[in-house]
């Protein structure tokens, strides 16, 4: 049971860490002296990928968590 | 709620049983009994249904009563519109109410919008009356999506009004609590409309459109914002999506959790065989059209509504209630 709550404890760190990669990509673009747009929607890119990896993590061991209490309770 | 009232259908059945115990001889009159009595649980069913219907009506008249009022007093802010034009307003909003249709809201919204300001032509509102119409219109939309809220109310004067208590009690027994949700997601509903309602209206405010467009884009420029609504809020609006997102999927119940597991494993691991159930689903809904006219097969059409992810997922399996 432990295993699933650090499953969903790493997805939700994913989650965050995507969350500041999206503010690297705004950040790139928001330099108005040396807008960087290419660089900035390569890391858009990989902040979604990362997101949704968290968000699956996330789901997964919610699911799993899910099954196995109503397992243990039968 | 269309079954009869238990009590008299049980009165009239034990009637029914006492005349008629086995063993003991039955005569053509006994026959006619039954038949009498039949009919007269038949009338009182109908009679039954009569008021369970009108109480309906009178309960839904009301509700659209409050809600309209309640509209009316959000959104006619301003006295400035005429009592026909507002008369107008009003049937229109009971209108979009009473035949569910979201657009016709949006545009009646509009149309008092319009009213308030004339001969501006631009969205200028003060804040907090800004804020008001927004939980005006959220209140409506999810209130679309809420059909349970409106049973609930029924039922509840249905009760008041004392006719079909027991079915009422009835249809909101476990199993069907358990459709409705927990009590914890009518407790996070209302804090997801004012959270909407306040990012709302912080958008709305600083949108760069309207009056103080030219004061925006300067103010946008000297602090570096060149992307509105800036950095900040972006992020903050992402992150809340994908909080509230999070927190609607957990309301899954097991079966629903195991189909994606399930459904996860497959994908994640097996290309070949979701290949597979696939083309099996693609037959089967083939099928199920040719035979009922449905595009889902018949066990898929027993399910409850769940989240996007799962259905694509229920695509592959039709036999949604396996276990882990």
């Amino acid at each position: 049971m432990m295993f699933f709550w650090f499953r969903e404890i790493a997805g939700w760190l994913l989650v965050l860490v995507s969350l500041y990669m999206l503010r690297i990509g705004l950040i790139f673009l928001n330099d108005i002296n040396n807008p960087r747009i290419i660089e900035s929607g390569v890391v858009m890119l990989a902040a979604i990928g990362v997101m949704r990896c968290g968000i699956l993590l996330v789901r997964v061991s919610t699911a799993a968590r899910m099954c196995q209490a109503e397992m243990r309770s039968k | 709620m269309n079954s009869p009232d238990p009590s008299a259908s049980k009165g009239s059945s034990e009637s029914t049983r006492e005349r008629s115990r086995p063993g003991q001889p039955t005569s053509p009159m006994a026959s006619d009994d039954a038949t009498d009595d039949a009919s007269a649980e038949i009338d009182a069913t109908q009679l039954f249904r009569r008021q369970i219907h009108t109480v309906r009506i009178v309960g839904s008249l009301l509700q659209l009563l409050a809600v309209a009022l309640c509209l009316e007093m959000l959104i006619g802010i301003s006295d400035s519109i005429g009592i026909p034009l507002r008369l107008f307003f009003f049937a229109v909003v009971m209108l979009a109410i009473v035949v569910r249709l979201g657009w016709l809201t949006l545009i009646a919204i509009q149309f008092s919008l319009f009213l308030q300001e004339p001969g501006r032509g631009q969205f200028a509102l003060e804040p907090m009356a800004l804020f008001w119409v927004i939980v005006a219109m959220l209140t409506i939309i999810s209130a679309m999506k809420l059909p349970h809220l409106h049973r609930k109310l029924t039922d509840f004067l249905i009760r008041i009004s004392g006719v079909g208590e027991t079915d009422t009690k009835r249809q909101h027994g476990p199993s069907g609590r358990a459709k409705h949700g927990s009590i914890t997601s009518f407790a996070i509903r209302p804090l997801q409309l004012v959270l909407v309602a306040v990012l709302s209206n912080i958008i709305l405010v600083n949108i760069p459109v309207g009056r103080q467009a030219g004061g925006w884009l300067q103010s946008s420029l000297a602090t570096g914002q060149a992307f509105w609504p800036g950095t900040f809020w972006l992020v903050l609006i992402v992150s809340i999506f994908v909080l509230a997102r999070e927190i609607a999927w957990r309301k899954i119940d097991r079966s629903q959790a195991s189909l994606y597991l399930r459904s996860v494993q497959l994908i994640g691991y097996y290309r070949d065989l979701s290949r597979f159930a696939k083309e099996r689903s693609k037959r089967l809904r083939a099928e199920s059209e040719q035979l009922t006219g449905s595009s889902l097969p018949a066990t898929l059409q027993a399910m409850p509504k769940v989240p996007k992810k799962i259905t694509s997922m229920t695509r592959d399996k039709p036999d949604a209630k396996g276990s882990l």
